[in-house]
Parts: structure tokens; C-alpha cells; sequence
């Protein structure tokens, strides 16, 4: 990989970390999920790939924060799973950070329509 | 995943010493989360890409560890001291972490030195003082060797240690409010684990 490429690569990186509160919460906005059902609606309802060891700890801090709660369910198979659910505190944060990302990205986007007029 | 896989077993019982700084329960519920999470990732995977993508047991302890500080050291009743350890650990991943350390270390070495120019003024009233110098400058002296700084002025005078004690006091009360107050809004996610950024 060239070194402008991993460049690109570190950037991506830090710019899904400063998403991954966001995306945890907004994964969790119509219902309850566990730790590896959170994982799996952001892998495949975006390009985040987070990095697995990374959800648990951040989960634990939202928890902490009063922003989800969490509750053991068993399981029909295997081991008990711990699920996570947005509080009424939560809901409201959650809504205010998508409306500061909807803002920022609107701006970037209008900074960057010369270079999609120029990639055609 | 077979019951009791000797590879998952190692790594939750290696977490398990790691996580000495939690609390026993919150140990047992982190180990029950990740416990349930292998088994049902490697119904579909191998064991081994499982515990890779999740980080090895010492990094993933590091942000239980960092995040459980931090939880601790901004409450409102946290001691200077856990507040100073959180900070430092937060420096070695984050410039915003590093220019809070900065400022306590700052805060603390400042309130410190008026402080101690209180308590010695009595002992040598010529000596220490807060002095305005020739160039505009002020100076605050402590010492017992050296006189004043030359063609300054005193500006105080025996008033430095009331006002030493006073400002001391509020820079050591209001210090750590700023810490825990930084903590609570400009904490960021700390570095993730390597490995586990390149699945």
C-alpha cells in the first residue's frame, strides 16, 4: 500500500471514530438490540466496519452516560444476551447529534460540489 | 464453539486478571457479554478470527480500563488524585487530553507557589513577595538567599498572604472542576486496538 494510501486509510479511520457514538445510538433507534446485532446493522447499513473489541467498552460508557440502558434476555440457544435500549434521555441526545451531523454534512457537501463536477 | 473451548476460556480468564481496576460484578457482566458474543460469532466462524477481531485480551482491558476511569474521575466527589491518573492516561492517546494535563500541572504548580509565598512571607517578608519589575513584568519571589529583583516594586506587601491563601484556595477548588468538566465534554473514544482495525 502506498504511503498516500494509507494516508487516506488512517483519515477514514479517525473519521469513523468520531462517528461511532453516533452510529451505535442511531443503530439502536427503533428498538432493542445486542452487542452483535448492533455490529451487524452498522456493517450492513453502512461502511463503517467497526472494529468489534472497540463497541463493548463504548456501549458500557453510553450506559454510564444515561444515554442506553441495558437488560439480560436468555437466549433460545446459547448463552444469555445483553440488550441495549435506547433511554428517554438518549432519544433526545441521539436526535440533537443528528441534527449537528445533518448541518455539518449539508456544509462539507456544498464545499465539495466543485470536486464532484470536476470527478465526472 | 464447543463448550468450554480451551482457547476461549485462556483469553476470558487473561481478561478477567486484567480487569482488576472494576468492580467484581462489572468484571463478571463484561465476561458474560463477550462470552455470549463468542459463541455466537463462531457458530459461523473460527474461534481464532473471532477472539482476533475483538483484540487481544490486554487491549481490549486497556478501554474497559480507560473508560471505567474515566467514568470514575468525572464524578462530581473524585479524588484529585484519580483525576490527575485519568488525565495523564487520557495524554498518551489525545492532544485535547494533553492540553488538560498541561493546564492542571500548570493550575496546580500556580496555586501551589501562591500558596507557599503565604505561608513563608511572615519568615521573609523582603524576600518574597509579588513584585512588579523595571520591565512591567510581575514577578512572584520565593527564596531565602536572593533579595528582591532590583528596581522593582512590591505590590502587595503584607496583603500577598491573605491574597495568596484566597487565590490558592480558589485555583486548587476550581482546578479540578475544570478537570472533570473537560472530561465530561471533550472525552473522545481512545485508539482502537490495531489488529482489530484491519479485519
Amino acid at each position: 500500500m502506498s504511503t498516500k494510501d494509507q494516508a487516506i486509510e488512517k483519515w477514514e479511520i479517525q473519521l469513523r471514530k468520531g462517528s461511532l457514538e453516533l452510529a451505535i445510538l442511531a443503530s439502536l433507534w427503533s428498538g432493542k438490540l445486542y452487542g452483535l446485532e448492533i455490529l451487524r446493522t452498522l456493517a450492513d447499513g453502512s461502511s463503517l466496519m467497526v472494529p468489534e473489541g472497540t463497541v463493548y467498552p463504548l456501549l458500557a460508557r453510553l450506559k454510564a452516560e444515561g444515554w442506553v440502558d441495558s437488560e439480560w434476555v436468555e437466549a433460545e440457544a446459547g448463552h444469555p444476551r445483553k440488550y441495549y435500549s435506547l433511554t428517554p434521555s438518549g432519544r433526545r441526545h441521539l436526535l440533537k447529534m443528528s441534527r449537528s451531523w445533518s448541518s455539518f454534512a449539508a456544509s462539507m457537501d456544498r464545499l465539495l460540489r466543485p470536486l464532484k463536477k470536476e470527478e465526472r | 464453539m464447543p463448550e468450554h473451548d480451551s482457547r476461549v476460556e485462556a483469553y476470558l480468564a487473561e481478561l478477567r486478571i486484567r480487569l482488576r481496576g472494576l468492580a467484581e460484578a462489572d468484571v463478571s457482566e463484561v465476561i458474560a457479554e463477550l462470552r455470549s458474543h463468542i459463541d455466537e460469532s463462531s457458530r459461523g466462524d473460527a474461534v481464532d478470527a473471532v477472539l482476533m477481531r475483538l483484540g487481544s485480551p490486554a487491549e481490549l482491558a486497556s478501554l474497559y480500563e480507560t473508560e471505567n476511569l474515566f467514568d470514575r474521575a468525572a464524578r462530581s466527589q473524585s479524588s484529585p488524585w484519580l483525576l490527575l491518573r485519568t488525565i495523564t492516561r487520557w495524554a498518551t492517546f489525545s492532544i485535547a487530553g494533553s492540553f488538560v494535563l498541561f493546564m492542571l500541572i500548570a493550575g496546580y504548580v500556580v496555586a501551589a507557589s501562591f500558596f507557599l509565598a503565604a505561608l513563608v512571607k511572615p519568615f521573609s517578608p523582603d524576600r518574597v513577595g509579588l513584585w512588579r519589575l523595571a520591565n512591567g513584568d510581575f514577578s512572584l519571589r520565593l527564596g531565602f538567599v536572593e533579595g528582591p529583583p532590583p528596581q522593582a516594586t512590591e505590590l502587595l506587601g503584607w496583603g500577598l498572604i491573605p491574597a495568596g491563601f484566597l487565590i490558592g484556595a480558589v485555583a486548587f477548588w476550581l482546578i479540578p472542576r475544570f478537570g472533570r468538566w473537560a472530561i465530561r465534554h471533550w472525552r473522545r473514544v481512545p485508539d482502537l486496538p490495531s489488529r482489530a482495525e484491519r479485519r
